[in-house]
């Protein structure tokens, strides 16, 4: 995808900036198409799996949303860097959630969620290590083929790091972005939360990505207990995840901007604040 | 390590098969981090029961968190949807509630006390689950008179909705005498919604006439009963939400 010149990256890989958006959640469904209450919220994210399912309510409110505003997927199960054969069966359920909601782009984690043939219900690390990446490049170019949509990796939040690892966070990222030609779904917040739990300095992570591979942010909330910091997307986002956020925006540029917040889920009104915070900072940035 | 070393060894502890101490030494990590995930996996099936068997998780109370590693232990979740974890729990109360008949009380699993009551509840939560999932497209306003397309009866040998009614008003009755019940769960054409229903005879009646593919008057003429009292019945199963196409007007 060439910007004008060939030698020059288009940014966010030539996919839009789709603005300031929250998560479509069920304490929401009202009140977001109530008057003024999609006031600010320029986009939508879906986690797909909670939307797979084509009947009952949440078919009938996705097909609402989709009507509203423009639509990602966001997953949490594709589970890329299992060694357990790729789930054909989750895969069309992700492209037959494509067809229903036309997204800009699909995205899941650097991570593993199932094998041996159970699913842990959580995001699992994987070893930054050349075999992990030879086998996530491949995994990727096989969910691009099935879904035939940009698709993006989110940078986990991992508690525990790997001796076996050979090469940094960072520069994972930057090969299998490179490689499987994928997007980056950047999480700021999860940027901050493994620089505090092992010791890394964030500002040197960003650096280190290739920013025209970012096609969007994530900004959450979390825990911050001390010893460890739990990414719990349960709170306000602090001031220092505000700090990073601009950091990264003056080096990406306008990129598409996320607010998750998925435990002890406020009012709507609380979500536009922080998107509005979200959204001034962007404009200070230019 | 190779990846399918690190991914075992990962898999022995969130499965319980090992500890933390010792997967974490084999990776070369925190184990106190480690015991995060282990936690979290626990944590995710507990709260699939949580959402999908609620009434079945207060009656628990203090059994509870045994009652969840039992489970955990012997039905290790096999699908990427969360609620789905909790799919198997009604096969292992029953299960559970067979392989403890006549066993002493207050040993292994035979301290939780179940009976097929508790197996009644638990297929009843679950059943109202798969209604609320259920993927029938949604009758549109001028769908012809015609059951709930998600519509699914089940009976029982004890009265379950009364149980879980109760529940919903915030009591906690003692376990009732066996008494055959029949239940209808199934989505509000409204709303999207689960919902369950006691059949009563009036619903009873109008869902076996509308399957039978009869309007008031055939249904009147059939069961000898007065017009009106079969028009009522249609709008009372209407107003629930188990029969569509049909307007007291
Ligand atoms: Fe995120």
């Amino acid at each position: 995808m060439s910007h004008g010149r060939p030698d020059v990256p288009a940014p966010r890989m030539g996919l839009p900036d789709l603005g300031h958006g929250v998560g479509l959640r069920r304490e929401h469904w009202d009140d977001l198409f109530a008057p003024g209450g999609a006031e600010g919220i320029d986009f939508l994210e879906i986690v797909s799996e909670n939307f797979m399912a084509r009947g009952g309510r949440p078919a009938r409110v996705l097909e609402r949303a989709r009507a509203h505003f423009p639509l990602i997927l966001h997953g949490t199960a594709l589970s890329i860097g299992t060694l357990d054969p790729p789930d054909t069966g989750y895969l069309d359920a992700l492209a037959e959630l494509c067809a229903r909601t036309d997204p800009a782009w699909v995205s899941d984690h650097l991570c593993y969620s199932s094998a041996h043939g159970v699913h842990y219900l959580d995001l699992i690390p994987l070893p930054f290590t050349a075999e992990a990446l030879d086998h996530v490049v491949e995994r990727v170019r096989g969910v691009q083929d099935h879904l035939r949509r940009p698709f993006l990796l989110e940078n986990l939040s991992y508690y525990i790091e790997y001796a076996a690892s050979e090469m940094s966070e960072a520069e994972f990222l930057s090969e299998l972005c490179q490689r499987a030609d994928c997007g980056l779904l950047l999480d700021v917040n999860n940027v901050y939360v493994n620089c505090r739990n092992h010791g890394h300095d964030p500002r040197a992570f960003i650096d280190a990505l290739p920013a025209e591979r970012v096609v969007q942010i994530h900004l959450a909330g979390h825990d911050d207990q001390g010893h460890v910091i739990i990414d719990t997307h349960g709170d306000h986002v602090i001031d220092a995840v505000w700090d990073l956020y601009a950091y990264t925006l003056e080096r990406t540029g306008p990129v598409s901007t996320l607010i998750e917040w998925d435990n002890d889920i406020p009012s709507l009104a609380v979500l536009r604040a922080e998107n509005h915070r979200a959204r001034a900072i962007a404009e200070a940035v230019g | 390590m190779k990846l399918a070393e690190i991914q075992a060894t990962f898999h022995q502890a969130l499965r319980g098969e090992s500890t933390p101490e010792a997967a974490a030494a084999a990776l070369g990590a925190d184990p106190r981090r480690l015991a995060i995930y282990t936690r979290f996996a626990r944590g995710h099936v507990a709260s699939a029961l949580e959402s999908n068997l609620p009434v079945f998780r207060a009656r628990a109370s203090d059994d509870w968190p045994a009652i969840v590693d039992a489970y955990f232990a012997a039905h290790p979740p096999r699908h990427w949807a969360l609620n789905h974890a909790a799919q198997a729990f009604p096969g292992f109360v029953q299960a559970t509630v067979e392989a403890t008949a006549g066993a002493p009380h207050g040993e292994g699993p035979a301290r939780f006390g179940w009976t097929a009551f508790e197996t009644c509840l638990a297929q009843a939560e679950w059943a109202l689950y798969r209604a609320l999932s259920d993927t029938a497209p949604r009758p549109g306003p001028q769908a012809p008179l015609g059951l709930n397309p998600t519509l699914v009866p089940m009976q029982f040998p004890y009265p379950v909705a009364d149980v879980m009614l109760a529940h919903g008003r915030g009591e906690a009755p003692p376990r009732p005498a066996p008494a055959p019940s029949i239940v209808f769960f199934y989505q509000s054409p409204a709303t999207g919604n689960g919902r369950y229903q006691k059949a009563r005879p009036d619903l009873l009646f109008a869902v076996k006439a509308v399957d039978a593919g009869l309007d008031p008057a055939a249904a009147a003429a059939a069961s000898g009963q007065p017009l009106a009292a079969v028009r009522a019945a249609y709008s009372a199963a209407a107003d629930v939400g188990l029969i569509v196409g049909w307007s007291a007007g």
